[in-house]
């Protein structure tokens, strides 16, 4: 078997080459200045945008916060309330599976399409990434979805009709009503767009020289296309995991949260809270998901590998 | 490339620090000059959602809607009188509670608010809201604008109950509104059916809902959203009799759905909504989609407020353009009832009185001018002004007499040839005047001492009444209630009143004396059967 080279020698080559040690960057103090001067403006935003907000609405959690008049400590009476509190629970419940179903049925399968799209003649392709990259409005489309899934006159139960199924109930069944929420982000296929960018940037030489070698298709995919878009992935899962957390919009539009509970997500609670001059309960509710939020983000980033060479 | 072009970083930074030293001197000096004729040309800024009032139309908008030349007269005329005033239209929904109390707290409110929406649609709610700094004190301007006297009786004694609170007035009364259910009266004579009584009940309204429906002409007799669940047993008295005194606990209420009877009421509707099919509704449904779906005739009733059900044949999606299209009088083609009466008697009379109110972050000049704006285009003499140019421009008393319970008893404007029957009939203006003066129930905001402290909203319920109008799989509606009622009481366990007890207890049993001597007169029924042994054997031992 022939020796897989990469620039600079073979494998072997640059495994033994002896790690140079950098030499330390030592800046004048004019640098010192100027990089603080560029650094400034940012921090200055992040402090203002993030994490301002994020330390007064933990000291709103432990008040009876109102909008005038004297605003008491209260200590972790909102803690205690909204922990024990049968709405908030159902909520997080919901959010979890609509996160779990969000990220399997629009993170996943956006990365297989791709991978698949990239063995489309490169014209298919293109006609394909200017299909998905159509502007479509938020809102308008929206209001097309619940056209689409009235069970009397909706396209949707058109095409169920027509393909012989069962009649559904759509965003009025509360078993299904997540799915049917997520299902359009599946058809706008979602980060997949960002997948086939980052597999174009592959040297086709990979995957030449692993056709060289015999490997099949899926080996290929396999070791080389799934390896070198592990950044691109790890970027999207952290996006996804955090965006489907915080899901408040569609099901916000499409549904107030309901049949009952059934839709309701967490931060569509707390915004309900909010309404209702609950504000300590409304940021109490916004720290736990805060919390909750970075342990699942710690996690994946502690045991997740970007490298794609590792 | 020429390198000279290039700059470096340092280069960059120099230029920009440079640049913006030497610019900031300059912006000051120009954005000074640039609103110090900004300041004389308008002093104060009414902000405004779009209601009560907008800004002076234009003449685009004139010409698309030719009653709105009427508004503009009116209001230049005002604004002749008060220079320095300009309104400017902002983007914010003070309709839906969450958004006008994320704009108040943000500080972004409109100058005119809606005070029963910032309470979660309760006066008891609105009330409260107010006592914690929600809405602004209109006081002053009830004195200045000598209010009071140009209210009519009835809608004094709707409105200042209400709002007088403490020293001050939470909300200056426009209009009076009340929901009624409006009928496809032609569709009845069509079909041989006689007309439901005026006092009718639910159980009319759902024969009427069935009689309605045909699946031929692609109509269902009732158009219905969420709530519609819950009206099935607050027709009967659930809101009031699920709701018991409890000052032993730290929040002084809790719910009891016990009562069988819930349960059997919430199985009827679902039986009018999946067996007969006879209900156009659906969870992505609002109001609009059953106003055009009663317009176009794919349904034949629903409810509405008599405030919005008045709309000249010229604006789309109207009643009156709906008789107009089928070419008949409008009393021909539309009917309504009241609220139904409950089986056990009950009723209930939702007649309101609507006020504005003014957003807390507004100052006192502002808020002088923007009611005494509200008063001269609503009290004064701005609506004759608006009513003589709304005809002038239309020749349509349709398009004039929106208005059908007005708050100064004027049924006829100056300038205006005819009065509000001859645009909608007498028989529509009587049966509206019936159900308002139908008999209404002490209100539970006059009686109980304000509370300070937020408590558990209707989230729990709001669940249910969902669950009871869209889920088609077999539920159990006593169940759904009664999982309403252990949430319900499960977050009340969490929140402590900022009511004493005594007083608690003070005011509830002067509420209830007063229930007790309102029910005794107006519906003997309802007292004897049902509200006597509750009202003994739930309340009176829980007040002590």
């Amino acid at each position: 078997m022939a020796e897989r080279t990469i620039p600079g020698g073979t494998t072997d080559e640059v495994a033994q080459a002896e790690p140079v040690e950098a030499a330390p960057l030592r800046l004048s103090r004019r640098s010192r200045i100027e990089k603080w001067m560029f650094l400034i403006p940012a921090a200055l935003f992040q402090l203002v945008w993030g994490w301002f907000p994020l330390v007064f609405a933990f000291a709103l959690s432990f008040t009876d916060a109102r909008v005038r008049g004297p605003i008491s400590f209260i200590g972790t009476q909102s803690y205690t309330r909204m922990w024990g509190d049968p709405l908030l629970g159902e909520a997080f419940r919901i959010t979890f599976i609509y996160a779990a179903m969000s990220i399997v049925l629009t993170f996943v399968i956006p990365i297989l399409v791709a991978i698949l799209l990239m063995e489309m003649p490169q014209r298919v392709m293109r006609w394909m990434m200017l299909l998905w990259f159509l502007p479509l409005s938020g809102i308008a489309s929206t209001i097309l979805w619940k056209y689409m899934y009235n069970p009397e006159y909706g396209l949707m139960q058109g095409i169920v009709r027509l393909l012989g199924l069962p009649e559904q109930r759509f965003l009025n069944d509360p078993n299904l009503v997540l799915f049917w929420l997520i299902f359009p982000g599946i058809l706008l296929f979602g980060p997949g767009l960002i997948y086939m960018a980052a597999l174009q940037g592959i040297p086709s030489s990979y995957y030449e020289a692993a056709e060289v070698e015999g490997a099949s298709f899926w080996r290929k995919i396999w070791t080389i296309s799934l390896p070198r878009l592990r950044p691109v992935i790890s970027m999207m899962l952290t996006f996804a995991i955090i965006g489907s957390l915080q899901e408040f919009y569609w099901p916000q539009i499409m549904t107030n949260g309901g049949p009952g509970s059934a839709s309701r997500t967490v931060v569509m609670y707390l915004y309900n809270l909010w309404g209702n001059l609950r504000f300590g309960d409304s940021t109490t509710v916004a720290i736990f998901l805060f919390a909750i939020i970075m342990v699942i983000t710690v996690i994946y980033r502690t045991f997740y590998k970007e490298d794609p060479d590792a | 490339m020429n390198k000279q072009h290039l700059m470096s970083r340092r280069q960059f930074l120099k230029t920009t620090l440079t640049a913006s030293a030497a610019l900031l001197p300059a912006t000051s000096v120009l954005a000074g000059s640039a609103s110090a004729p900004a300041r004389v040309q308008s002093e104060i800024t009414i902000i405004t959602s779009g209601w009560p009032l907008t800004p002076m139309p234009t003449a685009e908008e004139i010409e698309a809607d030719k009653a709105r030349a009427g508004y503009a007269e009116a209001l230049q005329s005002w604004m002749d009188e008060n220079p320095g005033v300009t309104f400017q239209q902002v983007e914010v929904n003070i309709w839906d509670q969450q958004a006008i109390v994320t704009a108040i707290s943000g500080g972004t409110a409109p100058t005119y608010v809606f005070p029963t929406s910032i309470g979660g649609w309760s006066n008891a709610g609105a009330r409260n809201a107010f006592i914690q700094g929600l809405m602004a004190d209109v006081g002053p301007a009830v004195e200045k604008f000598g209010l009071i006297a140009k209210l009519t009786p009835g809608a004094l004694a709707g409105w200042q109950p209400i709002n007088q609170i403490e020293d001050g007035y939470m909300s200056y009364p426009i209009d009076s509104g009340m929901n009624v259910y409006y009928f496809r009266r032609d569709l009845l004579a069509e079909l041989g059916i006689e007309e439901p009584p005026m006092d009718w009940t639910w159980d009319d309204l759902m024969n009427l809902a069935k009689a309605l429906t045909s699946e031929a002409d692609g109509r269902q007799g009732l158009g219905a959203l969420v709530w519609v669940a819950g009206s099935t047993i607050n027709d009967n008295g659930f809101d009031l009799l699920s709701n018991v005194p409890t000052p032993q606990n730290g929040w002084n209420w809790s719910k009891d759905t016990s009562d069988p009877r819930w349960g059997e009421l919430l199985t009827a509707y679902r039986k009018l909504v999946f067996e007969d099919k006879a209900v156009y509704s659906d969870i992505s449904y609002t109001s609009e989609n059953l106003v055009n779906a009663f317009a176009n005739g794919a349904i034949g009733m629903y409810q509405e407020n008599v405030l919005g059900a008045f709309g000249s044949a010229a604006q789309e999606g109207s009643i009156a353009a709906l008789a107009q299209r089928l070419n008949k009088p409008y009393e021909e083609v539309v009917g309504f009832r009241g609220m139904p009466r409950g089986a056990n008697g009950y009723l209930s009379n939702p007649i309101y009185v609507g006020g504005v109110a003014i957003g807390p972050d507004t100052n006192a000049e502002t808020l002088d001018k923007a009611l005494s704006a509200v008063d001269y285009m609503f009290l004064g003499a701005g609506w004759d002004i608006q009513k003589a140019g709304q005809y002038a421009a239309t020749q349509d008393l349709k398009a004039v007499f929106n208005y059908p319970l007005p708050i100064d008893g004027k049924y006829t404007y100056e300038g205006v040839p005819g009065a509000f029957e001859d645009a909608w009939g007498q028989r529509t203006k009587d049966d509206i005047l019936y159900y308002a003066g139908l008999p209404k129930a002490p209100d539970e905001a006059l009686y109980m001492p304000l509370e300070q402290n937020p408590g558990p909203d209707g989230q729990a319920f709001e669940d249910a009444w969902s669950t009871i109008s869209y889920v088609a799989d077999s539920v159990d509606p006593v169940a759904v209630l009664n999982q309403a009622q252990d949430t319900w009481n499960s977050q009340a366990a969490g929140f402590s009143s900022s009511v004493d007890d005594a007083a608690f207890i003070a005011g509830a049993k002067a509420y209830y004396e007063a229930l007790d001597a309102f029910w005794k007169d107006a519906s003997p029924e309802f007292y004897e059967s049902t509200f006597k042994p509750w009202y003994d054997s739930k309340v009176l031992p829980a007040l002590g």
